[in-house]
């Protein structure tokens, strides 16, 4: 019919010409990242400037922590990754599992001790604090929690959320410091899990990935996660949202970049790391809120918005080693605890 | 008592309705996603994503902008998937029907078997039998094991509803049984092959589970990179993204249906 | 033969370790993501199909204004992926979705709210991409009912129900049968829904997912692969069988 056969040739034709343009530009310069989330942390606008600087392309990936380092491990034989990102427990662990090599970019010093391996197999390029992130308009007339023991409230019903620790690194920072909190150790998970299930009658849903933008908009009334996700919302995004320090106390978090071993694009993926210590990246990262590990990467306007310092002198950090030591375990454990058969 | 109006009337007229009642709530939600994107209304939630602007041609920037990897890689997919589902499918097809050999009906069985095996499981067994075989190329066959069984069908059925006879006509006036096959029946079948292809486009086009699974940062499809977009993007941005995934498939749909919905519909039948 | 090879591959990836598939029908987690899943697919394959015979019926014998675009509108979902579904859901029927603003708009309560992410709310939008399939599969088979013979028995003397039972139904009953069929798979395999909207509901697919990439259990996941493909091949076989 000749109504059709033109329209069939000119719609082969054109995807034919889109093909070979299509081959072209896959030859362009790329680093893989594992965990590369556009919205999160700001990588979109990171991998964008980077992308108009250097003309690299770094593309999305949704993986979560835990998710990026047990892609790596399967994909040692045939390395797809040329690095990855992750939250520090999880980090120190896929070192531990010698899925990194070394690398130390540019400006090496400037990271804290603690903050770093000392072999250059993982390095924090900026931190976050675990707090309350409250969409105070979604709360419907429900007073603002204060620590964690409010949460428990019957009041919070439906209303809590935190991600599945078995997918990303944040929640499983939590889970584990929360552990810690209630008096729990490395081989005793009971007081941690016991208070998570009692949590458990108040919360909505384990995510498997960041519902940032299901907390802007009021889906989810309260996040724990990280504080900076938090401040975004009330200050770039103008949601109705405070971020709250728990009375208890509370936990800082490193997050962290590893190089793959046997990275395919290990030459670019270098100049990729010296340049996220870069002034420019931290600021770009800085907009997120989440702390550059830089000092004085963080301007000043930027910092006001911030909790006081009071608060988050509650903040202590957790001992990467043994969380990395116990990650696989907690998982595990949380996964039978509270999510228990079919849930 | 006589009723005003027939019931086979008031029955049809309700009928009607249903259907219409039917499409509309089919179609609501695809209005609603459309206008997140266009009106700026902020009532199911705002942007996210940093200095979009206002108005609708900011959102879809930023969406080509992170996803035009994926969207080149869909295209790239989909027009390597469509010429080899069409040349290798409209030739088995013809030879089943028409100079089927033993066992054709045992291989025209086992193709037809993904239609009714889980996306999942076919994607999982391409992984753990990947290897180091390149991403794309498992991806293509993935989706023609999806897509193969469609061009079987429709080719199939538009074999059936062609006379054998014209084919043997021919023959019998000396010609060959191949140039018979080209000279006579191809040139019937073209809007078969027509709507097979466009078929092939929309089902590779909108592929998920097989094309997540298999996916890397590198190769991904765009429905795939849409889950992230769903997942952590602000609503007005997926719902540009959605807008972005629907555009080819709408006019392909229409020129299904103007082609032949029917050939389709039994297409789609087990 | 890129079916063949895939499936071959996948069962010897799993039957190398038998442990796995004692695992999967074992333990709870497993056993009962694949109950839900035979559940849920079940269910919403009868429900698609009995919500489908008056708009198949209707396309296939009725001609009217407009036809054509409402049968376009139908069938558009058929090519939408599970999480362009999973996502409409939420746009609907999320916790601020339009149908509870609507609603409390028009009634002053806000309805609905949030149940995109109950059971309803997931089987709701399992019955969104398996009503479209539903209705299609139908109409190819509605086109080419014999009314005639209806005619005739009622001619003959036969009463509504008597014709019902006697005349519709078996010529009926292949059609709703391959019909089944075809929306029992579909729902069998659907993951993108369940990866968006599932809250504490699991089905196979996700576990599967799960025990894939955040586990690396290849085993459980390859063995939960073959179960559900058997289970799914093997009702779609049986239905398709009687339907002959």
């Amino acid at each position: 019919m000749p109504r059709i056969a033109p329209g069939f040739l000119s719609r082969t034709s054109l995807v034919f010409v889109l093909l070979t343009a299509a081959r072209g530009l896959a030859d362009e310069r790329v680093v893989v990242q594992y965990d590369c989330i556009p919205n999160y942390a700001n990588w979109g606008g990171v991998t964008a400037l980077y992308k108009a600087t250097s003309g690299v392309t770094v593309p999305p990936d949704p993986k979560g922590s835990s998710v990026a380092m047990a892609a790596l491990e399967k994909e040692r034989e045939n390395p797809v990754a040329d690095c990855a990102y992750y939250s520090g427990a999880i980090g120190f662990q896929a070192a531990r599992k010698g899925l990194h090599q070394p690398y130390k970019p540019k400006g090496w010093e400037k990271i804290p001790a603690a903050l770093k391996d000392p072999d250059g197999l993982w390095w924090t390029v900026h931190t976050g604090t675990i707090a309350l992130v409250v969409n105070t308009k979604a709360l419907s007339g429900a007073p603002i929690p204060k620590s964690f023991a409010d949460l428990l409230k019957a009041e919070y019903k439906g209303k809590v959320a935190y991600d599945d620790p078995t997918w990303g690194g944040t929640s499983f920072t939590f889970v584990y410091g929360l552990n810690e909190l209630m008096g729990g150790t490395d081989e005793d998970f009971r007081p941690g899990l016991a208070w998570l299930k009692k949590l458990d009658a108040n919360i909505s849903s384990y995510p498997r990935e960041s519902i940032y933008n299901a907390v802007l908009r009021g889906e989810v009334p309260i996040w724990i996660n990280a504080d900076g996700n938090g401040y975004k919302m009330k200050y770039v995004d103008g949601g109705p949202v405070e971020v709250v320090i728990p009375a208890e106390g509370t936990f800082t978090m490193p997050l962290v970049m590893g190089l793959a071993k046997g990275a395919p694009h290990a030459d670019e993926a270098k100049k990729y790391f010296d340049w996220l210590l870069s002034p420019a990246a931290q600021a770009e990262f800085a907009k997120s809120f989440f702390r550059p590990v830089v000092a004085g990467a963080l301007p000043a306007d930027l910092a006001a918005k911030f909790l006081p310092e009071a608060d988050y002198r509650k903040a202590r950090a957790l001992d990467l080693s043994k969380m990395a030591s116990s990650a696989d375990a907690l998982k595990r454990a949380w996964l039978d605890e509270i999510r228990g058969n079919g849930r | 008592m006589s009723l005003p109006v027939s019931p086979r009337k008031v029955a049809r007229a309700a009928g009607i309705a249903v259907a219409v009642s039917l499409a509309a709530c089919l179609v609501a939600p695809l209005v609603v996603t459309a206008a997140g994107a266009f009106v700026d209304a902020d009532w199911y939630g705002k942007r996210s994503e940093g200095a979009l602007g206002t108005g609708a041609a900011g959102l879809f920037r930023y969406v080509l902008g992170i996803w035009s990897n994926a969207l080149l890689t869909s295209l790239r997919l989909v027009g390597t998937v469509v010429p080899l589902a069409l040349l290798i499918g409209a030739p088995a097809a013809f030879a089943f029907r028409r100079r089927p050999f033993p066992g054709s009906a045992f291989v025209e069985a086992l193709a037809m078997t993904p239609l009714a095996i889980p996306g999942i499981a076919l994607a999982v067994g391409l992984l753990l039998g990947a290897g180091r075989a390149p991403r794309f190329g498992l991806l293509v066959a993935g989706h023609l094991a999806y897509t193969l069984p469609l061009v079987l069908k429709t080719i199939s059925n538009a074999l059936e509803r062609e006379r054998a006879d014209l084919e043997r006509a021919a023959r019998s006036l000396g010609a060959g049984p191949w140039q018979a096959a080209a000279w006579v029946t191809l040139p019937r079948l073209v809007p078969g092959l027509v709507l097979s292809a466009l078929l092939v486009f929309a089902v590779s086009w909108g592929e998920f589970n097989v094309s997540f699974l298999l996916a890397t940062p590198l190769v991904q499809t765009f429905p795939a990179g849409l889950y992230t977009t769903y997942t952590t993007n602000s609503f007005p941005v997926a719902a540009a993204a959605t807008l972005i995934f629907l555009a080819p498939i709408v006019p392909a749909f229409l020129a299904i249906q103007a082609l032949g919905g029917e050939e389709f519909r039994r297409g789609l039948s087990s | 033969m890129c079916v063949v090879w895939p499936l071959a591959r996948l069962a010897a990836g799993t039957f190398s370790s038998p442990r796995a598939f004692l695992e999967v029908l074992a333990a709870g987690r497993y056993r009962t993501s694949l109950v839900n899943s035979l559940a849920l697919s079940a269910g919403a394959a009868l429900v698609s199909v009995a919500l489908a015979l008056v708009p198949a019926w209707v396309f296939a014998r009725e001609r009217f204004p407009g036809r054509d675009l409402v049968r376009t509108a139908v069938s558009l979902p058929l090519t939408f992926s599970g999480v362009l579904v999973g996502f409409l859901a939420i746009v609907m029927l999320g916790r601020i979705g339009a149908v509870p603003k609507l609603a409390g708009l028009v009634t002053g309560r806000e309805l609905f709210a949030g149940s995109a992410f109950t059971l309803s709310g997931l089987f709701l939008a399992y019955l969104y991409f398996e009503i479209p399939r539903a209705v299609m599969t139908l109409e190819a088979a509605f086109r080419h009912f014999p009314l005639e013979l209806e005619a005739a028995a009622r001619s003959l003397g036969a009463g509504p129900f008597a014709r019902l039972f006697h005349v519709t139904l078996p010529y009926a009953a292949p059609a709703l049968l391959s019909t089944l069929a075809v929306t029992f798979s579909a729902s069998m395999g659907s993951f993108g829904v369940a990866l968006v909207l599932s809250r504490r509901f699991t089905v196979a697919p996700l576990e599967i997912y799960t025990e894939l990439t955040a586990f690396l259990n290849d085993a459980v996941a390859g063995a939960l692969c073959v179960v559900l493909a058997a289970l799914t091949f093997c009702v779609d076989r049986l239905l398709t069988r009687r339907a002959a």
